[in-house]
């Protein structure tokens, strides 16, 4: 049995543009080549490679990938070597210096010492030879003062 | 059965193709199209959808391996079509599949593409009320005239299911129009 909405039947009321159907295959055809034709989208992307790059290609791509060993430089060491080249120079320069001070003094201590311990088994001669110019020149003038007193 | 048998190759066959596309859209473009229409509602996305399940009905041909009639195959592709349109529509704005289909309807009275009046807008709305197979079943039986085994490979459905799924339909929009 129909009720009421069956018997009186209402449509849905839609309707298309004039002439709407009487492309659509076209419109639809040109489409799907356009989409999906090689002409429009080419199959081939145009890229190429090397001959036999993947050959031998593997080697050099694990020494890229895989981490290369970094040398380690010590700062430690290296402080160490720079001091001790430092301290080195330090006394090559220093110790000559030292080393002709000293000397002097030990040369002039060592001839006054042995002219008190020695004048008097020395022979004038031998004395001579130990004093400078200067050094006679001032004992002429010590004689000469104690000769006035 | 063996005639349809023989388009189905012309369709898959690449010499044959393009030829056999276009005699497949003049031949199901207008019944799809107000099917797909009576779903999304608007023209311009009706002819989205249908320009669209003819390009999937194309890309996917070689897929179809005669399990089921190419008619109700092509339909399943249109309606899952139209039903996917408006969830990512609904998606994109925000809101529910139901909020897409009332402002669709809103949108009627000004269009220049339905010739309606207010008893048929009041109808849309009384069908906006049902549940979304419910909607369909009665769209393919009411407004397309379906015969119920069509309707069944179709919407995967038993024939005695949609007929009772009609029938309360039917009473629903009935209860709807009197009271509103």
């Amino acid at each position: 049995m129909k009720t009421d909405l069956e018997n009186n039947k209402l449509k849905s009321g839609f309707k298309t543009p004039d002439d709407y159907f009487d492309n659509l295959s076209d419109t639809i055809l040109s489409k799907w080549n356009g989409t999906y034709n090689s002409e429009i989208i080419p199959k081939n992307t145009g890229f190429s490679i090397p001959d036999d790059y993947f050959s031998n290609n593997e080697s050099k791509l694990i020494d890229t990938i895989l981490p290369q060993k970094t040398k380690v430089i010590s700062l430690k060491a290296t402080i160490l070597k720079v001091t001790s080249i430092a301290a080195v120079l330090l006394i090559t320069i220093i110790s000559p210096l030292f080393y002709n001070a000293s000397e002097t003094k030990k040369t002039e201590l060592a001839a006054m010492n042995y002219l008190e311990l020695n004048s008097e088994e020395l022979s004038v001669y031998e004395i001579g030879q130990l004093l400078e110019n200067e050094d006679i020149s001032e004992l002429e003038n010590e004689l000469i003062y104690n000769d006035l007193d | 059965m063996q005639e349809e048998k023989i388009f189905i190759e012309t369709l898959t066959n690449p010499k044959t193709q393009n030829e056999a596309f276009k005699r497949l859209i003049q031949h199901y473009q207008k019944p799809l199209y107000f099917h797909i229409r009576n779903i999304v509602l608007n023209h311009d996305d009706a002819d989205d959808v249908l320009q669209n399940t003819f390009i999937k009905v194309f890309s996917n041909i070689s897929n179809f391996k005669g399990e089921s009639k190419l008619y109700s195959w092509i339909y399943r592709i249109a309606t899952n079509e139209s039903l996917t349109f408006i969830e990512q529509r609904a998606r994109k704005q925000g809101v529910s599949n139901e909020d897409v289909q009332q402002k669709a309807i809103q949108k009627l009275e000004s269009d220049v593409y339905f010739e309606g009046d207010a008893i048929q807008i009041k109808l849309q709305k009384a069908i906006a009320t049902l549940p979304e197979k419910q909607q369909l079943v009665f769209k393919m039986k009411y407004f397309e005239e379906m015969k119920y085994e069509n309707m069944s490979e179709i919407l995967d459905t038993s024939v005695g299911a949609l007929k009772a799924s009609y029938h309360h339909a039917v009473k629903k929009i009935e209860e709807y129009l009197k009271t509103n």
